[in-house]
């Protein structure tokens, strides 16, 4: 897996493609432990490319939304694919994050 | 490897050896009329025969004893002038001087071999030495060294391996002080170990230094130094030298190999005991309730994982709770019998009847904060069945978990979605009770991800359309059948590709009343 980091004004974007699971999270958790800070803070996870994410990838984006809003800002995911909307359906993360059909709708909503 | 020190020609030994042949060749001469017969090296005697004191008409002849081509003595006789040949004499100073040669020649041989045996004995320590387990690299460090020492019998060696931090080195200097060993150990930590066998002139004595590179798993990872004089490094010495710092390294290798697999053993044997600790509080037996078939189980992965399950009898009501937490190894597991343990008290409250949304919400508030610190999280489902009076429902609250399949009689199995995420994600869950009919024929399966999640080798998911199906064709087994097909059918769909997760399913099924007809149901 792929990890594109964006930055748009005071918003990064993480482009994250293919599977995002327990192999591949550990990378996203450093990123997240290392690159969080008061000062980066608003956080989109670009999920357009990802196919499959397991239930360690979903805690590693509940502890980037955690991180996130300790330091005021927030983590918001956009572009889930249809898979990958049903299990944040099935396990109601939908409740926990905001979530955009688009990028820039994500974006905007900062 | 012979030594090239000079053996230093001592006479004295020699001719103690050859007393015996000396004498006869005196009693020749004094038959001959020779009034004294001696052997004599810078005008000391070695040997003497005959009269303290010569008569005054007495001549002195004398002939040198040649060793390596060299006058190193003579022999002298005195007497009267006409018996005395001198060509006798010379004859004679000949033969001492092949015979002391023979000696010399014998001994130094003798030397030699003994020093062979002594080398090959210290080659055999040495290669002991490396053969000794539960050694610790400093250990190796100062065994090496000393048996280096005794092999090559050099001056002095050393070795210097960066491996331990922050200094190790250890220091055998036979022939110096111990501050002439801290300079050559200076000397190679300011050059860094070399790439290859190198010399190096050594400060003031006449001596020389050769280092020679140790190579540890493919990299250069300390030095052996070698002290001595610049005569005595001969190649074959080199080539010595080379060996036995290979032979250091491959040491060192083995220790570490050997430590990594004794912390990989260590590590599963504690992996094993958690999975054991972790087996042992999921429940030890299925629960009889009248008009149900149940049956739990879960099948681990080779990592510990996060599964739990349980069940709850009390007068008013059976519960039953199905979790898992997020991640796996021993975090997921110290997190689940903590999540598990407070669920069940919760659960278990005595004072008043505790609905799975009460439980849910009460124990998502306990647990957030140390789910917060730890970054992971837990979903559960809870059921709750009521036993007096038995009513055509259950009661569930879902916080994050799939997959629950429900299968209603004569109607297609169907996902039960959760209505609130994980407990630990959210401070205030807004988990809320949901009552689903529970009629006989109905049934209800609560798996873990680790079935939905099963990979196949062609990177397929078993997914829940599979799973929905597998329902739907199983349904008029026993629970515990019900739960073996599944098992049976995510290990055959993951072929030969390990299962990489714990699979925990609870299979719950309405029986028939007694009364009816119970063909389709077995109890």
């Amino acid at each position: 897996m792929n990890l594109a980091v964006e930055t748009l004004d005071t918003v990064i974007v993480l482009k994250l493609d293919g599977r995002f699971d327990a192999y591949e999270a550990p990378q996203i958790s450093a990123w997240v432990d290392n690159q969080i800070s008061p000062g980066q803070c608003q956080i989109i996870a670009d999920l357009s490319s990802v196919s499959f994410i397991d239930s360690t990838a979903l805690a590693t984006l509940v502890k980037g939304m955690k991180r996130c809003r300790q330091h005021g800002g927030d983590l918001y995911i956009c572009g889930m694919v249809k898979t990958v909307r049903i299990i944040f359906e099935l396990t109601r993360l939908d409740k926990a994050f905001r979530i955009f059909e688009t990028r820039s709708e994500a974006v905007n909503a900062f | 490897m012979p030594s090239s020190r000079p053996l230093h020609l001592d006479l004295s030994p020699l001719v103690e050896a050859c007393e015996a042949d000396l004498r006869t060749c005196a009693e020749v001469w004094h038959q001959r009329g020779a009034q004294r017969f001696g052997l004599y090296a810078e005008e000391k005697p070695l040997f003497e025969s005959g009269e303290e004191s010569v008569k005054k008409t007495a001549v002195m002849r004398q002939s040198p004893v040649l060793l390596d081509g060299e006058a190193r003595a003579f022999v002298r006789v005195h007497g009267p002038a006409k018996k005395l040949m001198q060509s006798h004499l010379d004859a004679n100073a000949a033969l001492f001087g092949r015979i002391f040669q023979l000696e010399h020649d014998n001994r130094v041989k003798t030397m030699y071999l003994a020093e062979v045996q002594k080398r090959l004995t210290n080659l055999h320590t040495f290669v002991h030495a490396s053969r000794l387990m539960h050694q610790t690299i400093g250990d190796i460090i100062s065994e090496m060294s000393r048996t280096t020492l005794d092999v090559l019998d050099v001056s002095g060696t050393f070795l210097y391996v960066k491996l331990l931090r922050p200094i190790s080195a250890s220091n055998h200097f036979a022939d110096f002080s111990g501050a002439q060993g801290e300079i050559y150990l200076q000397q190679v930590q300011l050059t860094n170990c070399p790439q290859r066998a190198q010399f190096m002139p050594s400060r003031d004595s006449g001596e020389e230094l050769l280092l020679v590179p140790i190579y540890v798993l493919g990299l250069i990872e300390g030095v052996s130094g070698f002290v001595d004089l610049p005569s005595r490094f001969t190649p074959f010495y080199e080539k010595m030298a080379e060996i036995m710092a290979e032979q250091i390294g491959a040491r060192i290798e083995h220790v570490l190999l050997y430590d990594n697999i004794l912390h990989e053993q260590r590590l599963t044997t504690e992996m094993e005991l958690a999975r054991q600790v972790q087996m042992h509080l999921l429940p030890q037996k299925q629960p009889t309730i009248p008009g149900l078939d149940i049956c739990g189980m879960t099948f681990p992965a080779l990592q510990v994982g996060g599964d739990f399950y349980e069940f709850l009898v009390n007068d008013q009501t059976f519960t039953f709770i199905v979790g898992d937490v997020s991640g796996k190894g021993l975090s997921a597991a110290m997190m689940m019998a903590m999540t598990r343990a407070i669920l069940r008290s919760t659960a278990s409250f005595a004072f008043a009847v505790m609905t799975p949304e009460d439980v849910l919400t009460q124990t998502n508030e306990d647990v957030y904060d140390d789910y917060n610190r730890v970054t992971t999280f837990t979903t559960t489902f809870m059921g709750q069945y009521d036993l007096a009076p038995v009513r055509d429902r259950l009661v569930i609250a879902n916080a994050g978990h799939s997959p629950v399949l429900y299968c209603p009689l004569g109607e297609p199995s169907r996902l039960l979605e959760a209505d609130a995420p994980p407990l630990g994600v959210l401070e205030t869950i807004g988990v809320a009770n949901h009552t689903i009919g529970f009629k006989p024929g109905d049934l209800l399966i609560v798996a873990t991800d680790g079935f939905s999640e099963a990979e196949n080798s062609a990177d397929e998911i078993f997914g829940y359309d599979r799973l929905l199906e597998l329902a739907d064709q199983t349904r008029h087994l026993s629970a515990r059948e019900i739960v073996k097909a599944f098992s049976e059918v995510a290990t055959a769909f993951e072929g030969d590709r390990p299962q990489h997760d714990d699979r925990t399913i609870v299979v719950i099924k309405r029986l028939n009343p007694p009364d009816e007809d119970s063909s389709d149901v077995t109890p």
